[in-house]
């Protein structure tokens, strides 16, 4: 088993395609820390304005943290496609090229074979997440130094402490780590119904962006089956960095999208081991 | 269908396209599941111990397929991985060599011809030294050196190396030159299955004379044993059914007759139901 | 913030004098004596549609007008100037002094003086200082100006009462809501915790200082009265 992932990791990680998703997030990530810094304080004075009339706000306002945090909220609609663009292709890419037969005809089970895949898909969705940390975080830090974190609500502001943010970034990447794998396992399911490469990547960013939307609207309708969707829980990691955390609220999406990761899974598994290769 | 292949031959399938054969070489590889039956391999069942059967198998399904952003020796580098081949550096070297690769393993193989990746399809299936090698239609867009550097090599891997063989085909004249038995598959079925030497014998054979005079052939036929074995007459030609050895003596009493003959050719009766098939795709047995 | 100046330019050991303008004189009088100080400070605030944790910071003074805040996170701070209402009040021609009753703050008894500055240029409209009668200390100034609003200041003393300096001031400031487009915020979507209602209604925030350490009357480098960057 161990040889196999070897492989897969192996395969995903000399695809040039791969690479597309390191070198979009290394751009967007550039491009938003040089316009923040040639424009961010014009956005923190649009921002406060409403409070700049009563007071005179002093402290590290336009900081790392706060980048950092704008920077993930960009990206929202953006790293659910990257992550997609390689899981989606484990399957039905293989298929398409014709060696799925050559994988498939080596001394290991397809629950072997799809479960290596799935974990090195995973490990590309982890250190695609690393490095948007590393680039946002450690990047903004070290353009735009500490400070307190800016927490923008359309009625509302949170600010927290210095102190008290980066432990609430390394939570707000793991809770990320676990969305994205939702969207990692439901590519991968898709992938394993077709034998084109890049039907599973447009169907799950079509499903995505569908479900994404029925969140945001508010018909009530919709409110009954939001709870259900696994978009409505993706965006959980923001709410670390509420003041107080509301932890049932995080508990709760957290199994919810490890029940759809479990879910897609076992159905990709299953179809997986019944479906003939013809290709 | 019911097959079975003895350990250190060269085993023949055969049949037009869409015959089946693909889909029971997949069978074998578990790609695709038989709707009721048993596969085993040296003695151990297919759906039962999927794992240890095919670590024994080395195949070429359809065309060979690698992952083109890979070289050849990465590819390779990669099964021998999967295969937990010991050694992999050497064992790469030597299927390289055995296949004539040599010199171009480091190039991508979406550079390759369609040949070298023949070849190359060759060296992955070798390359954990399996006792079993299927072969699907291995020598389809090979040159004719090509493919006898090909049947040679297959040679070698039986005799040498003491391989057993399955080999696809839809080319019969293929198979004969190397395979010890085959069947021949139709819409599923098997309607042939033995030895070659059986399967292909010269007896029996239907010979064709060429000539304008087939009227008076059969007529001068007629008054000699060879009445019996008139199987056709046409304008342009006349057919029976003999064994090999007896075309000289045919050829002499025509000669001795003063009859213009333009050509005398023969098929075996399973070679012309093979064509039939081939080109027709309707014929039941 | 600076118009904390206020609040030390007026003597805290004033006594109660009918006539309110000598009151007033005899404060401006009594701050003569702090020259400078440094202390630390505990910043808190309670501000409508702003959730933000205490901090601790270190202020600075300079006589007549030097006035700093140092903290390490993000304050919100006062903004109406000081300078104005300072100036407004230094020249007892400048203004009007009423006294305008008396009320019990802080267990203290006060007297009210109403200030109304009597030139029309002025950003000052009206000044109401609570003097208590027994200390003379300053227990609230409420400022109303033409620019920044009203801004009520509140204070309470303790050890170094006798030099006029508080332990505690607070001040209540107008503030206006806050909205900003969802769009803008990228809460699309968002399931975080709706503000408290309640809390955004309020139309006035409070920022309360205290004070501690204080160290009186040092030499202190002309740095630390520089702005810091935003």
């Amino acid at each position: 088993m161990f040889r196999l992932l070897r492989v897969e990791l192996f395969k995903i990680f000399s695809k040039p395609r791969s690479y597309i998703g390191f070198l979009a997030i290394a751009a967007i990530v550039m491009l938003l820390e040089i316009a923040l810094y040639i424009d961010g304080k014009s956005y923190i004075s649009f921002i406060l304005q409403s409070l700049e009339q009563s007071f005179a706000v002093q402290g590290n306002l336009l900081n790392g943290y706060l980048v950092c945090f704008i920077i993930l909220q960009t990206l929202i609609v953006q790293m659910p496609l990257l992550v997609a663009l390689v899981t989606g292709d484990l399957i039905s890419g293989e298929a398409a090229s014709g060696t799925l037969r050559l994988m498939l005809s080596r001394p290991f089970s397809r629950t072997q074979i799809l479960t290596a895949k799935f974990a090195a898909g995973s490990a590309y969705t982890f250190v695609l997440l690393l490095c948007l940390g590393v680039l946002a975080l450690g990047g903004g830090v070290l353009l735009f130094g500490e400070g307190d974190l800016i927490v923008l609500k359309s009625d509302s502001l949170v600010i927290l402490r210095s102190n008290d943010v980066l432990w609430r970034y390394m939570a707000a990447l793991s809770l990320a780590f676990v969305s994205l794998l939702t969207v990692a396992s439901f590519a991968l399911m898709l992938s394993c119904f077709t034998d084109n490469s890049i039907g599973p990547i447009v169907s799950s960013m079509a499903v995505i962006i569908l479900f994404t939307i029925i969140g945001t609207l508010d018909v009530p309708l919709f409110d009954k089956i939001k709870p259900f969707l696994f978009t409505t829980h993706m965006i959980i990691w923001r709410n670390l960095f509420d003041n107080p955390i509301d932890k049932l609220q995080v508990y709760t999406s957290v199994a919810v999208l490890i029940f759809h990761i479990v879910l897609f899974y076992t159905i990709a598994l299953i179809h997986f081991n019944r479906k003939d290769i013809y290709t | 269908m019911n097959l079975e292949v003895k350990q250190g031959e060269i085993f023949g399938f055969l049949g037009p396209n869409g015959a089946g054969k693909s889909t029971t070489l997949r069978m074998l590889l578990s790609l695709i599941k038989p709707s009721s039956g048993n596969i085993q391999v040296f003695g151990k069942s297919l759906l039962q111990n999927r794992e240890a059967a095919l670590s024994n198998i080395g195949c070429i399904i359809e065309k060979p397929d690698f992952y083109l952003y890979m070289t050849a020796a990465q590819n390779l580098k990669m099964l021998a991985q999967l295969n937990d081949v010991k050694n992999s550096e050497q064992r790469i070297k030597e299927v390289i060599d055995l296949v004539g690769l040599q010199g171009r393993q480091n190039d991508k193989v979406q550079t390759y011809s369609h040949g070298m990746k023949q070849r190359l399809g060759l060296a992955q299936a070798l390359l954990h030294n399996p006792q079993l090698v299927i072969l699907d239609e291995p020598t389809t867009g090979l040159d004719p050196q090509g493919i006898i550097e090909l049947r040679y090599l297959l040679l070698r891997l039986k005799n040498e190396f003491g391989k057993t063989v399955v080999l696809s085909s839809h080319i019969l004249s293929e198979v004969e030159l190397i395979a010890d038995s085959m069947v021949i598959m139709n819409k599923g079925k098997a309607v042939a299955q033995g030895s070659v030497k059986q399967l292909l014998s010269t007896e029996n054979l239907i010979v064709k004379i060429e000539t304008e005079e087939a009227q008076q052939v059969r007529s001068i036929l007629n008054q000699t044993p060879f009445a019996n074995v008139i199987e056709k007459t046409e304008p342009q030609s006349i057919s029976l059914k003999l064994s090999r050895s007896q075309i000289p003596e045919l050829n002499a009493l025509l000669v001795e007759q003063n009859i213009q003959v333009f050509g005398i050719s023969y098929q075996r009766p399973l070679e012309e139901y093979f064509l039939k098939i081939t080109q027709a795709g309707n014929v039941h047995v | 913030m600076r118009y904390i100046f206020l609040l030390f330019f007026f003597p805290f050991l004033v006594h109660a004098q009918s006539n309110p303008k000598q009151l007033i004189e005899a404060a401006n009088q009594r701050f003569a004596k702090v020259i400078s100080y440094s202390a630390a400070i505990n910043l808190n605030f309670q501000i409508p549609g702003v959730q933000l944790e205490p901090i601790n910071g270190k202020v600075y003074y300079k006589k007549p007008t030097k006035f700093r805040i140092h903290s390490k996170g993000i304050i919100f701070l006062p903004k109406q100037n000081p300078y104005y209402a300072l100036q407004s009040v230094r020249d007892t021609n400048s203004f009007t002094a009423v006294p305008s009753g008396s009320e019990i703050l802080n267990g203290k008894s006060t007297t009210i003086i109403s200030v109304i500055p009597t030139a029309n240029s002025d950003d000052l409209i009206l000044a109401k200082f609570w003097i208590e009668d027994a200390r003379q200390l300053i227990h609230k100034v409420q400022l109303t100006t033409k620019t920044n609003g009203t801004i009520t200041v509140e204070q309470s003393f303790g050890l170094f009462a006798n030099y006029g300096l508080p332990d505690v001031i607070k001040f209540v400031v107008d503030v206006a809501k806050f909205k900003i487009p969802k769009v803008v915020a990228m809460e699309l979507n968002s399931k975080s915790k709706k503000t408290d209602p309640e809390n955004l209604q309020k139309g006035t925030g409070e920022i309360t200082l205290k004070f501690s350490n204080y160290i009186l009357n040092k030499q202190l480098d002309e740095s630390v009265f520089e702005e810091t960057k935003k």
